[in-house]
């Protein structure tokens, strides 16, 4: 997949290439290649990890719940939901959320201090937590 | 503070420790098994004069465990990424002034 992507934005930039003149063929292929670049990218398959973090709240959503569904200590998956309680609906003590705040402390490699780690009881909770921390991944 | 924000705070210092000190994630695994058997084993005592020795306790060996290069998530102060490529300071001249 990978390769072939790299076929077709090199072939379209080669294409490219050859349509302008030869004059001035620097700045304007060097142009032409970067917007055929940028065009090609609405897919992007490899996220860096210097690359801005643009995090969507289903995303954060989804990569919570699938944390809680890998969870062990769950004891009924069918009550999760994006806005389900760890201690009430999910059947957690203290320390399990002390373990599941880790495990989201590392899935978006931010670091959360102590204070704000003991208010995240709910998976909603978290979601607005991880939304408001500009370097979450 | 409350008993359980002191003991999850325990908890989660402890945890964060023995990820400092272990290599590999697996070798950390077994630890953090450990370190909750060790919690919860804990558990059902209620005299508070017990519970401030555990606690002390608890404190004593977070200190003497303590590691010299902990880790710190790179965004985090002290961390590889924290104040990179901030945005750049305004270097516009101001405007003329008018008198």
């Amino acid at each position: 997949m990978f390769r072939s992507a790299l076929l077709k934005t090199a072939r379209s930039a080669a294409g490219q290439a050859i349509r302008t003149p030869a004059a001035m063929a620097r700045p304007a292929s060097l142009s032409n290649f970067v917007s055929s670049k940028t065009a090609f990218a609405p897919f992007q398959a490899v996220r860096c990890y210097s690359a801005a973090a643009g995090l969507q709240k289903n995303e954060v959503e989804g990569r919570i719940v699938d944390l809680l569904k890998n969870f062990d200590k769950v004891t009924d998956p069918t009550k999760l939901s994006p806005t389900s309680h760890f201690a009430n609906d999910l059947g957690l003590d203290s320390l399990d959320t002390v373990e599941v705040v880790m495990a989201i402390e590392e899935e978006f490699s931010i670091e959360i201090p102590d204070k704000e780690a003991d208010a995240i009881h709910s998976v909603d909770k978290a979601v607005e937590y991880i939304l408001a921390q500009p370097d979450a991944h | 503070m409350s008993n359980k924000q002191v003991v999850s705070s325990l908890y989660r210092r402890s945890l964060k420790l023995a990820l400092d000190w272990s290599v590999h994630r697996y070798l950390w695994r077994g630890q953090a098994l450990y370190i909750r058997s060790l919690f919860e084993a804990k558990k059902d005592i209620k005299d508070p004069r017990q519970q401030r020795a555990l606690f002390k306790e608890a404190e004593d060996l977070l200190e003497k465990w303590k590691h010299p290069d902990p880790y710190r998530p790179p965004t985090a102060p002290g961390g590889s990424k924290f104040e990179r490529n901030l945005p750049a300071p305004i270097l516009d001249p101001p405007r003329p002034m008018i008198l």
